[in-house]
C-alpha cells in the first residue's frame, strides 16, 4: 500500500493551492494547532483530518482503497486487469474491464480509475491514438487534481502531494508526451515526480517499482537522443537497483534495452565488442522472459531476434 | 455500502467468507475494537491495518493509509529494517530493531512480534540454528496464535504474512519435528487456497509451494510436483519477483529426468531438461548467485552430457 504521511500532505496541499494556515484551520482549530499538526508534532485524529481535507478537496479518509464497490471481489478483478496490462494483453484486460466497470462505485477516486484504465486498454488495442489517450488521462487526472497543469509549469520547490494512483496516470501520460514527439513533456514530468519521491511524503513497495520504471524510461530516452553511453549507465543503474529490490520483470526490461542500445551504437562505432554484448544480452533477455512464462514478451523478443541476426534465439 | 474504507472492507469480507470477528481478530486485538473499526469510529496502527488485512487475504498494496508522523516513521523502519537484513547489514539491523523497540507502541504485541521475526530472520542468516532460534520463533508466533502447538484440533485459521512466515520457519528449524508442524502447514495451504487469487501474496505462497515441491519429489509423486511448480511459476508470472524462479526451473529439469517424459510434445525430454537448466543457468547468473550456478553446470556435464559455456549466448 502507498503510505502517506499525514502532515507531509496536509502541508503540501495547502501550499500547493496557495492557502493560509488561518484559512485552512478556521472553525476547526487554532492556528497554532494547525502549525503543528502540519509538522508533525501533534497526532491527527480521523474527524479533524476529514474536515481539513474536506476544504483542500482531496479525499478525506485516511484509509482507502483505490477501487471500491460493494462486492469485496471487485478487488480480484482488478488485479487481473493490471496483471494483464503489465503482459500486454490488452484484449484480457478489456474483457475485465466491463466487469469492473458494472462493480465499481461512483466516488471521483474510482471514476478517476476507470477512465484511466479505459484509456491505456484502448490504446492498447489499437482504438485510439496517443494523442486521445492522453487526453482521456489528463480529463481522468483532473478528476481529482483540476489544476495539474498549473502545478507541471510551476517551477516550486516544494511538490503537489500526488496520490500513488494519480502518480500512475502521469506515467502514462508521459509515455504518451514520448509516443507523440514531445520528449521535453515526457522528461518534465519524471523529473517532477523523482522529486515527489524525493520528498519522501510516500512510500511504499509500488513507490520503489515506480521510481525504477522512471529511471527506466529516462535512460531509454537517452537512448533515443543517440546519447548511448549515459543510457548504459543509467541502464546499468536500473539493473542494479532492480536486483536489489526484486523487480524481476523491470529487469528483464532493462536488459534488453541494454541490447538495444549496444546494436544502435554497434551501427555507429562498428566494434565487434558491441555487436557481441547486444547479442549476449538479447539472449539473456529472452531466457528471463521465458523463465517467468512472461510469454508474450518472449515472443516478441524471438521474433526481433530473428529480424536482427537472421537465426533462432533458442540454443537447445 | 462501497468498501472504501477498511472497516467496511473487513465488515464485507467478513460476511462474505462467513468469518466471525474472532476468527479475523483473535490474537490481534479484541472482538470489541474490530467492531468499532468496522463502524469507523476506531482507527488502528499501519502494522495492525496490515495483519488484519493479511488475515483477509488482502494484499496490502491496494489501499492507501494516511499515517501520523509517529507511525509513518515506524513504518519507514520497518522498510530499513527489512533492507538492512536483504543486503546482510545485520549490525545496523540489529540496532534498528532497538530503535524500533524505543518507539513501538505500549500495547504492541504485533509490533514485538515484528521484531522477533527480524532477529529470527538474522539468526538463521547468520546460520545460528539453536534452541534459541526455536524458543524466539515460538514466542514471537505465540503472541498473536497463543495457542499455536498447544491444542490438537484447529478447524479454521486464519493467518496474516509474518504468521505464516514465522509458521515455515518454526516447522523447518524444528528440532522436535511432531505431527502438529504438518497439521499448521496443512491449515496454511487450505487458507492460501481458499483466500489467495492468483496474484496475492507471492511473496508467501511460493516459498510454501517449493517445500511442496520437495516433500512430492521425496516421495517420488513427480505428476504433483510438476504441477506445483507450473502453479508457481503461474503466480510468478503475474507477479514482478525473480527471487525462486531459477530455483523452480531447475526443479522442473530434474523431476522431468526423473519420469523421462517431456511436458512438450514437441520436444524430447533431454531437450526439455536442458532448456530447463539453461533458464535457470541465465536466471541465477544474472542475479550473481554462482554457486548455483556452478550446480546446474555439473548437473548438465553429469545427468545431460551436456557443456554449458558463455559461448552458447552468442551462438548462431
Amino acid at each position: 500500500m502507498a503510505n502517506y504521511r499525514a502532515n507531509d500532505v496536509i502541508r503540501l496541499t495547502r501550499k500547493a493551492v496557495g492557502l493560509s494556515q488561518e484559512a485552512i484551520s478556521e472553525g476547526i482549530c487554532s492556528v497554532e494547532t494547525f502549525s503543528r499538526i502540519e509538522r508533525g508534532k501533534t497526532k491527527i485524529k480521523g474527524d479533524t483530518y476529514k474536515k481539513i481535507m474536506e476544504r483542500l478537496e482531496r479525499n478525506t479518509d485516511k484509509f482507502y482503497a483505490v477501487c471500491s464497490g460493494e462486492d469485496v471481489d471487485l478487488l480480484d478483478d482488478v488485479a487481473a486487469i493490471e496483471n494483464a496490462i503489465a503482459k500486454f494483453d490488452y484484449q484480457l484486460a478489456d474483457s475485465i474491464l466491463g466487469n469492473v466497470r458494472e462493480n465499481i462505485g461512483d466516488t471521483p477516486e474510482n471514476k478517476q480509475y476507470v477512465e484511466g484504465i479505459k484509456a491505456i486498454i484502448d490504446h492498447g488495442n489499437g482504438k485510439i491514438s496517443a494523442e486521445t489517450e492522453k487526453l482521456y488521462l489528463e480529463h481522468a487526472l483532473m478528476l481529482t487534481v483540476p489544476d495539474y497543469k498549473i502545478f507541471l509549469h510551476k517551477s516550486c520547490a516544494e511538490v503537489y502531494p500526488y496520490t500513488e494512483h494519480e502518480i500512475i496516470i502521469l506515467m502514462n501520460i508521459a509515455a504518451c508526451n514520448a509516443r507523440t514527439g514531445n520528449p521535453e513533456g515526457e522528461i518534465q514530468i519524471y523529473n517532477m515526480l523523482l522529486k515527489c519521491f524525493q520528498n519522501g511524503y510516500i512510500s511504499g513497495e509500488k513507490c520503489i517499482q515506480l521510481k525504477i520504471t522512471i529511471l527506466r524510461n529516462l535512460a531509454y530516452a537517452l537512448g533515443r537522443k543517440e546519447k548511448y553511453h549515459a543510457a548504459i549507465k543509467m541502464t546499468e543503474c536500473v539493473k542494479k537497483l532492480s536486483l536489489k529490490y526484486d523487480y524481476g520483470y523491470k529487469l528483464c526490461i532493462a536488459i534488453n534495452d541494454m541490447s538495444w542500445i549496444y546494436r544502435n551504437l554497434y551501427e555507429n562505432e562498428l566494434q565487434e565488442e558491441y555487436y557481441n554484448i547486444g547479442k549476449q544480452q538479447y539472449r539473456q533477455a529472452y531466457y528471463l522472459a521465458l523463465a517467468r512464462k512472461d510469454n508474450i514478451l518472449a515472443e516478441k523478443l524471438k521474433n526481433g531476434y530473428q529480424r536482427f541476426y537472421q537465426s533462432d534465439i533458442e540454443i537447445v | 455500502m462501497d468498501f472504501q474504507t477498511l472497516g467496511v472492507l473487513l465488515y464485507r469480507t467478513r460476511e462474505k467468507k462467513h468469518l466471525s470477528l474472532l476468527d479475523v481478530c483473535s490474537g490481534i486485538c479484541s472482538q470489541s475494537t474490530l467492531s468499532r473499526v468496522e463502524q469507523g469510529s476506531r482507527e488502528l496502527d499501519s502494522l495492525t491495518s496490515e495483519m488484519l488485512l493479511g488475515r483477509i487475504g488482502r494484499e496490502v498494496t491496494r489501499f492507501e493509509l494516511i499515517l501520523n508522523a509517529e507511525d509513518y516513521y515506524l513504518n519507514q523502519l520497518r522498510i530499513e529494517i527489512n533492507e538492512n537484513i536483504e543486503e546482510k547489514n545485520y549490525i545496523k539491523a540489529k540496532e534498528k530493531i532497538n530503535l524500533y523497540r524505543q518507539h513501538m507502541p505500549a500495547e504492541g504485541k504485533v509490533h514485538e512480534q515484528f521484531c522477533c521475526y527480524m532477529e529470527c530472520r538474522i539468526l538463521i542468516a547468520q546460520n545460528e540454528i539453536t534452541e534459541k532460534l526455536s524458543a524466539l520463533l515460538l514466542r514471537a508466533i505465540r503472541y498473536t496464535i497463543p495457542d499455536y502447538l498447544l491444542e490438537n484440533c484447529v478447524s479454521r485459521r486464519l493467518y496474516s504474512p509474518v504468521e505464516i512466515e514465522l509458521i515455515r520457519m518454526h516447522i523447518t528449524y524444528n528440532d522436535r519435528k511432531c505431527e502438529c508442524n504438518e497439521v499448521e502447514l496443512f491449515l496454511i495451504m487450505d487458507f492460501v487456497t481458499e483466500f489467495y487469487s492468483l496474484k496475492q501474496q507471492e511473496k508467501i505462497e511460493i516459498p510454501l509451494l517449493v517445500d511442496c515441491v520437495k516433500y512430492e519429489i521425496a516421495l517420488e509423486k513427480y505428476n504433483r510436483a510438476l504441477a506445483s511448480i507450473e502453479r508457481a511459476l503461474d503466480i510468478i508470472s503475474v507477479g514482478r519477483s525473480m527471487q525462486y524462479v531459477g530455483e523452480l526451473h531447475f526443479l522442473k529439469a530434474q523431476v522431468l529426468s526423473c519420469v523421462q517424459n517431456s511436458i512438450d510434445k514437441n520436444r524430447e525430454w533431454q531437450d526439455e531438461c536442458k532448456r530447463e537448466c539453461f533458464m535457470a543457468y541465465v536466471v541465477f547468473g544474472v542475479m550473481g548467485k554462482k554457486e548455483e550456478k556452478e550446480e546446474i553446470y555439473k548437473y548438465c556435464l553429469e545427468k545431460l552430457n551436456w557443456q554449458i559455456t558463455e559461448q552458447m549466448m552468442l551462438s548462431d
